[in-house]
């Protein structure tokens, strides 16, 4: 490791903010750093976020784009914001920003990404460009702003018909602006398509309801001055045609952003003219142009972009370049997947690897609702002997064409428009031998049916994240790339092991399959079957039960099930009738079915005996009530301790002294915590703005109504909440399956985050609310995860498994795309309106106090076989056997079980 | 394998636990005699199993409150428990266990003698 400082840490320094900063940030840290400190100065107010994903933020401004946030609380990681690198001084090794601050290194990654493009027209001042999120929001803002001031539906030009101008155009469509396309080619997307797949486009475009004039350049942005400032009135184009426009948009391609690099350039070819006699002033006006006796400090692509081997280092020792801004072969490509891939060649590098940037993948896939349209490898048959093979239905808005060698065998490259249903299994092929004709790979032609492909190890399956087929096929079968852990057998797993479709997602369906394939070659059941007993999933079990409204365990093993049950199937069916009826866990044949904690209301602990939590709604409580739960640990000689969730749990209570002691506690004004079910357990909530001084809402109230509303919830596992008084974030929220985060309008909803092992952030889904909205998207939200969720699947992986992720929640929840809103609300009324204390219903019927008997045959005999050591003040299970632990074969039991 | 019914003709001392009716099918219920702990369970086609309530993966006097129910081995259809601590499965005719290395679970004789359960102990 060259240049290591005193301290022995290696300084690394990244400059820029983008993706690929975060994905080489992201690959250092899975290397554990290397003996580094990873500094990433970006000039952005905001953590790096996706910038794939901008459309999204178009049309929804509050959608976080964020990435993994957790990255940079790391150790040895380190995110500065408003942090504008503007010179290097290479001879110090330091990075010096445009306030004069310098970060000295050892080793300096440039991944400054690219500006995008402007129009070297007169009014372009007037233009949007499409690059940042305050180009997105800016856009959305003037839409709405125009849109009022002007009393009708405003013209939005875009200008550039590429991949981003669509998409661009279709969010301005989407906020009720008129859509209209500018585009200098003879035809949309010209980079990814040839004429045919242009015309296709082009209809499919049309009938989505955007206009588009092709084949003109603009020349002009016209504008006029009303009430002191300038406002777009139209587009005059080349051929003098004026096109009538309120806002213009210009997303004509990126620009590498290499200033830095062009900095030390001039300086060099100024050191080296003035060494030659010559003035400054000689040089003006002829940047860049090769000069005598001058050395270039970076070599420059011909049209920008610093210039980098297939190490991803540039001509400046201990300087590396990864993304946008980087030029490998006489390119700089503007897409994800080469920029991912490079950063990870960055980081391998530095951690003493030798990968290699094999050149780009110019694959697309257009993220355009309605419209399917897809690029990928030698689109436009520019190799020698290169075949077409290709489908056409006008009618249709369909065209698709593979390219393959000379001999028809090997898959060069293809286009598809209108259906893209073959691309996803023939990305991956690119480069190797077709298993069948190639004709048999267009849907349109040959029904679809193409032959199943057995994918090499080698092929790259995800392209963005540069994730082979053997990588999935390692993880799945032994989980290589995360030792130690559970063997991963869902999507959900490989995608957190590998980062696979985690960034288009264009690849998911492709990775499903592989997925259960690698799983039928392991022996393992691919089913969704709830267990040997029960062939559907749960979801489809939860939806037949309540089709056919039964009630009990009998009528849905008769209706659905075979043999007698198990400890899986039957929590299952129990857990579904309670989410539908409310009925009491232990009436009926119900009893029999609860897993071991619902059996007696209570925790089962290692001994056998529980431990007893008494719901403190929101975290509020007397000094009279604490007094009760003191009285109540004291009699009955319980463990006390305080748990995660803002409440209080009483341990070593015996099955036979459950009931006595919730006489206790009922009496004094307690009822269940249900700490026992797979339901709501707490709403965790801070102080708020009853007494913090922060505190802009008055969090203890609402969370103590949420607690109230949803308390006996059941669901496929628990649930948890959190309610935050202000946007510091207390109450730790976002760490919730629903976690609501107090605003000034209202309150901020964030869905899908939990502790535990897999720890994930909650995601927002909607802001400002009103109370009155966020319960009532909250009562979507449980009840469509209550509906379709798999058993035991926290919300977060539920989201990641749903096809459409957060998007589809949002879809459900809040624009009502199912149209289920009224049921799932309904739904959830019928709950609340039904629900019962499940302690104090237990009191009140010698049927269910049955149940806690200690001994058939001696019901208050005590188990003497417990034994107890005391421990800071209080009891704790004597013996050796440390918690979750087997005993070993022949091994007696220890001192609790003597 | 054992046979039940060849181990039962052995046995010595049957000793009463308690009557049948006090058994509800699909729920276990513990019995105390003279300090053994036994777990009692009754299916719902009439089978009866009594086994040792100490579950073998951790000493706990647990087995009765595991869930109950049927596992298909080698083609067959076998009657079961699961430990409500760790969730290992035994097999009630043999005590065999069917998803972890762990110890099998101790099988008692077991029959119904006008209305009374009996159990077999030596």
């Amino acid at each position: 490791m060259s240049n290591a400082t005193s301290t022995g840490t290696r300084r690394i320094v990244v400059v820029g903010g983008g993706p690929a900063a975060h994905r080489f940030t992201d690959a250092m840290s899975a290397r554990g750093l290397a003996g580094s400190h990873v500094t990433v100065l970006t000039e952005e107010a905001h953590v790096p976020y996706d910038r794939v994903a901008l459309s999204q933020a178009l049309t929804r401004t509050d959608v976080d784009l964020t990435f993994d946030a957790d990255l940079w609380g790391n150790e040895g990681i380190e995110l500065v914001r408003g942090a504008r690198v503007v010179d290097l001084d290479l001879g110090s090794k330091e990075a010096v920003t445009d306030d004069g601050r310098r970060f000295p290194y050892d080793e300096l990654v440039l991944a400054t990404g690219s500006n995008a493009a402007t129009l070297p027209i007169p009014g372009s001042e007037h233009t949007h460009v499409y690059r940042y999120l305050e180009d997105v929001w800016n856009i959305n803002r003037e839409i709405a702003e125009l849109t009022e001031k002007y009393g009708r539906t405003i013209n939005a030009v875009t200008i550039g018909g590429g991949l981003l101008g669509l998409e661009a155009a279709a969010g301005v469509q989407s906020l009720g602006a008129r859509p209209i396309v500018i585009d200098g080619g003879s035809w949309l997307m010209g980079t990814q398509l040839d004429e045919g797949a242009g015309q296709a486009m082009g209809r499919l475009i049309a009938g989505k309801g955007l206009e588009v004039h092709s084949g003109v350049f603009p020349s002009k942005v016209l504008t006029e001055e009303a009430d002191g400032e300038e406002r777009v009135t139209g587009v005059e184009m080349a051929d003098g045609r004026v096109i009538d426009a309120d806002m213009v948009i210009v997303s004509i391609g990126v620009r590498p952003r290499d200033e830095l690099a062009r900095t030390l350039n001039n300086r060099a070819r100024e050191a080296a003219a003035l060494a030659a006699g010559k003035t400054v002033d000689d040089l003006e006006g002829t940047d860049q142009e090769p000069a005598e006796d001058y050395t270039p400090v970076f070599r420059m692509g011909p049209r920008g972009g610093v210039v980098i081997d297939e190490t991803c280092a540039t001509d400046v020792e201990n300087v590396w370049a990864v993304g946008e801004v980087a030029n490998f072969g006489g390119f700089c490509i503007g897409l994800v997947a080469p920029a991912n891939t490079m950063a990870e060649i960055a980081a391998d590098r530095l951690a003493g690897g030798d990968a290699e940037f094999g050149g780009f993948d110019t694959a697309t896939k257009l993220k355009l609702s309605g419209v399917d349209v897809a690029s990928f490898g030698d689109a436009f048959a520019k190799a020698e002997g290169a075949l077409e093979v290709v489908y056409a239905d006008p009618a249709r808005g369909v065209y698709q064409k593979l390219v393959v060698s000379d001999d028809a065998k090997t898959l060069l490259g293809g286009i598809f428009v209108g259906d893209a249903a073959p691309y996803t299994s023939l990305r991956p092929l690119l480069g190797r031998e077709l298993p069948g004709e190639p004709g048999a790979y267009l849907s349109a032609a040959g029904g679809g049916d193409a032959p199943d492909t057995e994918l090499p190890d080698d092929a790259t399956l995800c392209s963005c994240n540069n994730v082979t087929a053997g990588t999935i096929r390692d993880t799945v079968g032994g989980c290589g790339t995360c030792e130690g852990r559970e063997p991963v057998q869902d999507l959900a797993g490989v995608k957190g092991c590998t980062k696979a479709g985690t960034s288009c997602g264009s690849c998911v369906p492709m990775l499903k399959k592989l997925i259960e394939k690698e799983l039928t070659r392991n022996g393992v059941e691919v089913s969704k079957a709830v267990c040997e007993h029960i062939e559907f999933s749960r979801a489809e079990l939860f939806e037949a039960v309540r089709l056919a409204d039964l009630h009990s365990f009998e009528a849905v093993m008769e209706r659905f099930g075979t043999g007698l049950g198990c400890d899986i199937c039957k929590p299952a069916i129990a857990n579904i009738l309670a989410s539908q009826h409310n009925a009491h866990p232990l009436d009926g044949d119900l009893g029999g079915l609860q897993d071991t904690n619902d059996r007696a209301l209570a925790n089962m602990q290692k001994d056998g005996t529980y431990s007893v939590v008494p719901r403190i709604p929101g975290g509020e409580i007397t000094p009279e009530k604490l007094g009760v739960i003191a009285n109540v640990a004291q009699k009955y000689g319980l463990y006390t301790k305080l748990t995660g969730g803002l409440r209080i749990d009483m341990f070593g209570a015996r099955l036979e002294q459950l009931p006595e002691i919730w006489k206790e506690l009922v009496e004094a004004g307690f009822e269940s915590g249900q700490a026992y079910g797979k339901s709501l357990r707490t709403v965790k909530g801070c102080v708020g703005s009853s007494w913090c001084r922060y505190g802009v809402q008055d969090s203890v109230r609402m969370a103590i109504d949420l607690e109230l509303r949803y308390r006996g919830l059941r669901s496929p596992h628990k649930l948890k909440m959190g309610v935050s008084g202000c946007a510091r974030e207390c109450a730790e929220a976002k760490g919730k399956d629903v976690g609501v985060i107090a605003t000034e309008a209202g309150w901020n909803l964030y869905v899908g985050g939990n502790g535990g092992a897999n720890p994930a952030h909650a995601k927002l889904l909607a802001k400002d609310l009103d109370d009155k909205t966020l319960l009532k998207y909250i009562d979507r939200f449980f009840m469509y995860y209550i509906r379709t969720a798999d058993r035991l699947q926290r919300t977060a992986h539920w989201m990641d498994d749903l096809d459409g992720g957060i998007e589809h929640v949002y879809s459900v929840v809040v624009e009502d795309s199912l149209g289920l809103g009224e049921e799932l609300e309904a739904a959830m009324n019928r709950h609340v309106e039904g629900y019962e204390d499940e302690w104090a219903a237990t009191l009140k019927d010698p049927e269910r106090l049955r149940r806690f008997r200690s001994f058939v045959n001696a019901p208050d005999q005590k188990d003497e076989t417990l034994a107890y050591v005391e421990e800071r003040g209080q009891k704790r299970p004597a013996g050796p056997v440390p918690l979750g632990a087997s005993i070993p074969v022949g091994a007696p039991a220890g001192g609790a079980a003597s | 394998m054992t046979i039940l019914i060849d181990e039962a003709a052995h046995v010595s001392t049957w000793v009463e636990a308690c009557w049948l009716d006090d058994l509800k099918p699909g729920w276990g219920e513990a019995a105390w005699i003279d300090g053994t702990q036994i777990a009692l369970l009754r299916f719902a086609d009439g089978s009866l199993f009594a086994v040792t309530q100490k579950c073998p993966g951790t000493g706990a006097q647990v087995m009765s409150r595991g869930i109950m129910g049927s596992r298909s081995v080698d083609g067959e259809i076998v009657k079961t428990i699961a430990s409500p601590l760790h969730k290992e499965v035994y097999r009630l005719d043999t005590g065999d266990c069917l998803n972890a290395d762990d110890v099998d679970l101790l099988v008692y004789p077991v029959r119904v003698e006008s209305s009374r359960v009996m159990v077999g102990l030596g």
